[in-house]
């Protein structure tokens, strides 16, 4: 009796494990293989308003951005690349924000204080949402750590993803990928 | 006794001033409340955590602590921040109540329910050493019979 019901738990956690397991589930991979796997449904509190995001405290979806490439960068003030990737990213929204692209900081895991800080201090101009925690945006996007940057095409799916900083030499690249979308 | 009285009005201004101008903030150490959270990043207690959002909050936890700020205050700036999630501990109201009490409730429904199955047992064991009841007359005249049939004595 005791082994029936041992290899009937079994099953079920297979079972569970299995109807869990989509392919849409490894972002990097999908990427990878030039697939576009869809951004994951996150709703976050504007921290800093800009480009039509806003007002602060306000909460935003990314499925309410869609119809405009999203260059999602995940930051946070106490992150050092971020502090060099900052005014590259302020750039590359100077450049884009006429074709109608949103540049979208996104501070995690972060005192709000510094947060702001750290907007002030870069004379940032692009909005950003916050994730105090930071759990929902590490597990939607599957993020390793800050920074990470996500480029979203106008359906909502994910067609491009970069770790670490993105510097003023891949900016231009950066560029040209939002424009072609 | 001039001195002394010097020394004792000196002693008496030093103490009043250590109690005016010592901070509400020192009735709790930084140091206790880093073990009472948890680093987002690694989500171990802060205490064990050497992220970079670890020392900040550290920072943050004793920056305020110097400002004189209570206990409850820091922790609710965090919780503000970082979500409940930063208390590595449940708060002890509403619903995390729960937490606290199901583990105690565990224990003495565990605790009551040994006691109640010691005296079952107990019971059961004084019935098994009860002397057995006496044959009856005919009980015994089949018995002695069986034995006899046995070449028993």
């Amino acid at each position: 009796m005791a082994v029936a019901v041992a290899v009937a738990l079994l099953v079920v956690l297979l079972v569970v494990g299995l109807a869990n397991r989509g392919t849409d589930t490894d972002i990097a991979d999908a990427v990878a293989l030039g697939e576009r796997p869809p951004a994951p449904a996150l709703t976050l509190p504007v921290l800093h308003a800009g480009g039509g995001v806003g007002p602060v405290g306000r909460d935003v979806a990314l499925a309410d951005l869609r119809g405009r490439p999203v260059l999602v960068n995940v930051w946070a003030s106490w992150c050092t690349p971020c502090r060099d990737e900052a005014p590259v990213l302020e750039r590359l929204w100077r450049d884009v924000k006429g074709g109608g692209a949103l540049v979208l900081g996104i501070d995690i895991q972060d005192v709000s204080d510094d947060a702001r800080g750290f907007i002030r201090e870069f004379r940032l101009t692009y909005p950003s949402l916050r994730d105090g925690n930071g759990s929902r945006t590490t597990r939607g996007f599957e993020t390793t750590g800050v920074p990470e940057t996500f480029l979203i095409d106008r359906d909502g799916n994910i067609a491009w993803r970069h770790i670490g900083p993105v510097t003023a030499g891949e900016a231009g690249q950066v560029r040209e990928l939002i424009e072609g979308l | 006794m001039t001195r002394r009285r010097t020394w004792r009005a000196a002693f008496a201004l030093i103490a009043a001033l250590m109690l005016v101008a010592a901070p509400a903030a020192l009735a709790w150490n930084p140091t206790d409340m880093y073990r009472e959270l948890r680093c987002p990043t690694c989500e171990t207690p802060l205490d064990v955590s050497n992220s970079p959002a670890a020392q900040r909050i550290k920072e943050f936890v004793l920056e305020r602590w110097r400002k004189g700020w209570s206990e409850d205050r820091v922790k609710d700036a965090l919780v503000a921040d970082f979500g409940r999630e930063v208390l590595a501990t449940p708060p002890k109201s509403g619903f995390d109540l729960v937490a606290w009490v199901v583990p105690g409730v565990a224990v003495l429904g565990g605790l009551a329910g040994i006691a109640v199955l010691t005296r079952v047992w107990a019971r059961r064991r004084r019935a098994d050493d009860a002397p057995a009841a006496p044959l009856s007359d005919a009980d015994a005249a089949r018995l002695q019979s069986e034995l006899d049939r046995l070449g028993g004595p």
